[in-house]
């Protein structure tokens, strides 16, 4: 009773000191605003005093969360907030709450979306000064680790939303995977690195039998690796890249045109295979490089390189491929090669490589501008989960012991905790940190990452798309152009049409729009 | 039957039922395939090859069928489900018959701008965004009242009531009345008996409709306990297409299920109870319709 007592004494004299100290702290707020930041931001403490409680409507990366999960309620009183979670998985649905008024608080946008709501006035401003001072770490993460992107979120000279950076799949150009087995079955040991070198290969692997069951029911090549041929000729065709330091779309440049015979040639010997209109992945996760696995194809680049990780100790997790490859020619699995992109004629070459953002930036809706005790409280949050390692532990994979344990120095989540879906319930995954993930971070945490970095060779040999932002008048014309070019390649690679038709192509090309989109990239 | 067999078919007729014949088995089939792909995939383990296709399970296992159903939101999910398809569909049928007898009823004044009012809404209405302030003002987020009061009464379904209603002889309405019934007597003793085939197909389509629906219950429900099944299903579906972290979406779960064969199960799942009740009531289904095709 005692005890009772004085617990419940100290509780008042929290409570009292509290209040005092929020008023002061709303005082300093209208008089100065500057000040309270700089009061709390010198304090030793890592999050700053928030003594009024204040409520934050939150949309996470993933949905659905629940607002009585365990790591919701961790965030709630750490922050001293309450949070509304909301559900923006359905696009449709979202707008619709959007245009009757319901803007949260924090939410992720497309950058399709960017401009527009800007526009409309339903994002807010977010003062760079104001992320220096309420998410220090993240203000300076963002400086050091990924200074070229940051820029992205100004409009003129005011920034309206926090870039969200992708190490785990941006920055790597696929890994090519050859079947060992089968370059050994025709008598090849030095993996093919140029265009000549590659196409021997490729007919052997059509004509010789590679995997030696007296059928000729082998290809050389689907649509991933076709990219290799464009990238061995400078360009890729769906990417914008420079050109003379102007920006130029791949598919129309003449050096296509080189690339688009070595293709034809290809379908006609029945080296490439018939099916490669269909893309690689013919069902199941979308991650599986189905021909290749089934062993109807000798070489793939589908899918980002930690698809093909294999188990790096016992009961290691591996990659989507190499799991169902375990299933169909169990025996080529220890038998993969990873290769390097073709170099065409003049050196040149390069696979597709993802520039390292996610599609969508954290913005703010326009009711949180003015009001500067939210913005702090929000920034804040971020800047714990996800630019500290113990904020980013917490809110990606919950409590050590009951969410995840930790194995090789790497966290491994519990079941039913690996699922996805399980962990956003209860506010981990992407809800706090909101995908804001820092290379710093995800090095320590992620196992695909570490090996991607292993190998040593990914991050070079790329060819990045430049045009990050879709350009202007990209909806206007995107689809339309976007379809020609694939009708074009199509006809030209099956023999449809012979290769002279390439500047008819560019042509039409040009006509239905590209000619804008190429003055709007010019101009970048 | 016994007579066509008798008359003697000319090769061309043959020729032409045989194709007829061949042609209805293809398209049944390309109905029936990508069901029976996902049953057998529902059924399977997680150690089977997804780059195959299995009509019957390489491995069978009810795993998948485990995982889904402990899946926190499925109860939840079903709960509301069901109370929204038994709600709707009963307050349906009650609101509809109230609405389509007295339209029936050539004495009833003004009774073609009343039937008029109705048809507009199967043309116009408020559109999305202004349903979505309405429910919002009316405070019924959050409420199975916003999934089931906005189409209480389909224009449609209540016409053809109306149409069948209006089918029936005034003689036997008239003689209820020289034995002294009322109004109210008459609706439900005499009219709703003689209705049951109209009721019941628009009670299918109802059930059917309400089973189906997810977008307002995305819209109009903001907690996850609060949604329906197909929503739920939603979210599990979609899980894999979003790539964010490898871990967390390809590769998730150990050696017995993978996301694949648990899509399929929650499509079983969520479609099993329409297929189950479908037979039962399809009958009066195809009846229904004939029945009340337009007559007034």
């Amino acid at each position: 009773m005692n005890n009772f007592v004085t617990l419940k004494k100290s509780r008042v004299l929290i409570l009292c000191a509290a209040m005092l100290a929020s008023f002061t702290a709303c005082g300093n707020n209208e008089v100065n605003k500057g000040a309270n930041a700089g009061a709390s931001n010198s304090s030793e403490s890592s999050t700053p005093n928030f003594d009024k409680k204040i409520k934050i409507s939150w949309v996470g990366w993933s949905s659905p969360v629940n607002d009585k999960g365990e790591i919701v309620k961790e965030i709630e009183e750490k922050f001293n907030v309450d949070i509304n979670m909301v559900d923006a998985s359905d696009g449709a649905a979202f707008d619709v709450k959007i245009a009757a008024g319901e803007v949260p608080d924090v939410f992720p946008l497309d950058f399709s979306k960017y401009q527009k709501f800007i526009d409309d006035e339903i994002v807010g401003e977010i003062p760079y000064e104001t992320i220096e001072k309420y998410a220090p770490n993240l203000y300076q993460a963002y400086q050091t680790e990924v200074p070229t992107y940051i820029d992205l979120t100004k409009i003129g000279d005011k920034n309206y939303g926090l870039v969200v950076p992708n190490p785990e799949s941006g920055n790597f150009r696929p890994l090519v995977v050859w079947r060992g087995d089968w370059l050994k079955n025709v008598g090849i040991t030095k993996v093919p690195e140029s265009l000549s070198e590659f196409e021997d290969a490729m007919y052997k692997f059509t004509n010789n039998d590679p995997d030696k069951n007296g059928k000729k029911d082998t290809y050389g090549l689907s649509e991933s690796m076709m990219q290799t041929v464009y990238g061995a000729y400078g360009y890729l065709p769906t990417s914008w890249t420079r050109r003379d330091g102007k920006l130029v779309y791949g598919a129309v440049q003449p050096e296509m045109k080189e690339a688009l015979k070595v293709l034809a040639k290809w379908y006609k010997d029945g080296v490439l295979t018939p099916e490669f209109i269909n893309g690689e992945n013919k069902g199941g996760d979308w991650s599986i490089a189905t021909d290749f696995v089934n062993g109807i194809i000798g070489v793939t680049s589908y899918a980002d390189y930690l698809y093909w990780k294999p188990a790096q100790s016992a009961g290691d997790r591996e990659g989507s491929n190499i799991t169902e490859m375990r299933k169909t020619i169990p025996d080529a699995v220890d038998k993969l090669v990873y290769g390097k992109p073709i170099a065409g004629p003049d050196g040149k070459k390069g696979l597709n490589m993802r520039n390292s953002l996610q599609g969508r930036f954290i913005v703010f809706g326009k009711q949180v501008e003015k009001d500067l005790d939210k913005q702090a409280r929000i920034l804040s949050i971020l800047d714990y989960s996800s630019s500290t390692y113990e904020g980013y532990m917490l809110t990606r994979y919950g409590k050590e012991g009951v969410h995840y344990n930790m194995k090789d120095g790497y966290p491994e989540a519990i079941a039913p905790y690996s699922d996805w879906n399980e962990i956003v319930k209860i506010g981990g995954g992407a809800t706090f940190n909101n995908a804001i993930w820092l290379p710093s971070i995800i090095q320590k945490v992620n196992r695909e990452y570490a090996w991607g970095k292993s190998l040593g060779t990914l991050q070079s040999d790329g060819i990045m798309n430049e045009v990050i932002l879709p350009l202007p008048s990209a909806s206007k014309y995107q689809a339309e152009i976007d379809k020609i070019r694939s009708e074009a390649y199509v006809d030209m690679i099956t023999g449809k049409k012979t290769i002279d038709y390439f500047d008819t192509f560019v042509a039409n090309w040009r006509a239905a729009g590209g000619s804008v989109l190429e003055e709007e990239a010019a101009a970048k | 039957m016994n007579r066509s067999s008798r008359i003697k078919k000319s090769i061309g007729e043959h020729v032409f039922d045989t194709f007829n014949v061949v042609l209805m088995i293809l398209l049944c089939l390309t109905t029936i395939y990508p069901f029976l792909y996902l049953l057998s995939l529902s059924l399977s383990s997680g150690n089977i090859s997804l780059t195959k296709i299995h009509l019957f399970p390489p491995e069978f296992s009810l795993a998948n069928y485990e995982s889904v159903l402990s899946y926190g939101y499925i109860k939840t999910g079903f709960m509301n489900s069901i109370m929204r398809v038994v709600l709707g569909t009963a307050l349906e049928l009650f609101f509809c018959l109230l609405t389509a007898y007295p339209l029936a009823k050539k004495y009833l004044p003004l009774r073609n701008s009343w039937t008029g009012i109705i048809v507009f809404t199967m043309f116009f209405s408020g559109g999305l965004i202004p349903s979505y302030i309405l429910m919002r003002e009316l405070h019924l987020m959050n409420s199975i009242w916003a999934l089931v009061l906005p189409n209480l009464i389909p224009a449609f379904s209540m016409i053809l009531i109306r149409n069948y209603i209006m089918s029936l002889p005034d003689s036997i309405e008239e003689s209820a009345k020289i034995d002294g019934a009322g109004e109210f007597t008459i609706l439900y003793k005499i009219i709703a008996p003689m209705v049951t085939p109209i009721l019941a197909t628009v009670a299918l389509w109802s059930i059917v409709g309400h089973w189906n629906a997810w977008f307002d219950s995305l819209l109009y429900s903001t907690s996850p306990e609060k949604q329906v099944l197909q929503v739920v299903m939603r979210n599990i579906i979609q899980q894999g297409d979003v790539t964010l972290e490898a871990g967390a979406t390809s590769t998730v779960l150990s050696g017995s299920v993978n996301p694949t064969t648990i899509k399929a199960a929650t499509i079983m799942i969520t479609s099993l109870p329409v297929i189950a009740i479908y037979p039962f009531l399809q009958k009066y289904f195809v009846k229904g319709i004939m029945v009340g095709s337009l007559k007034g």
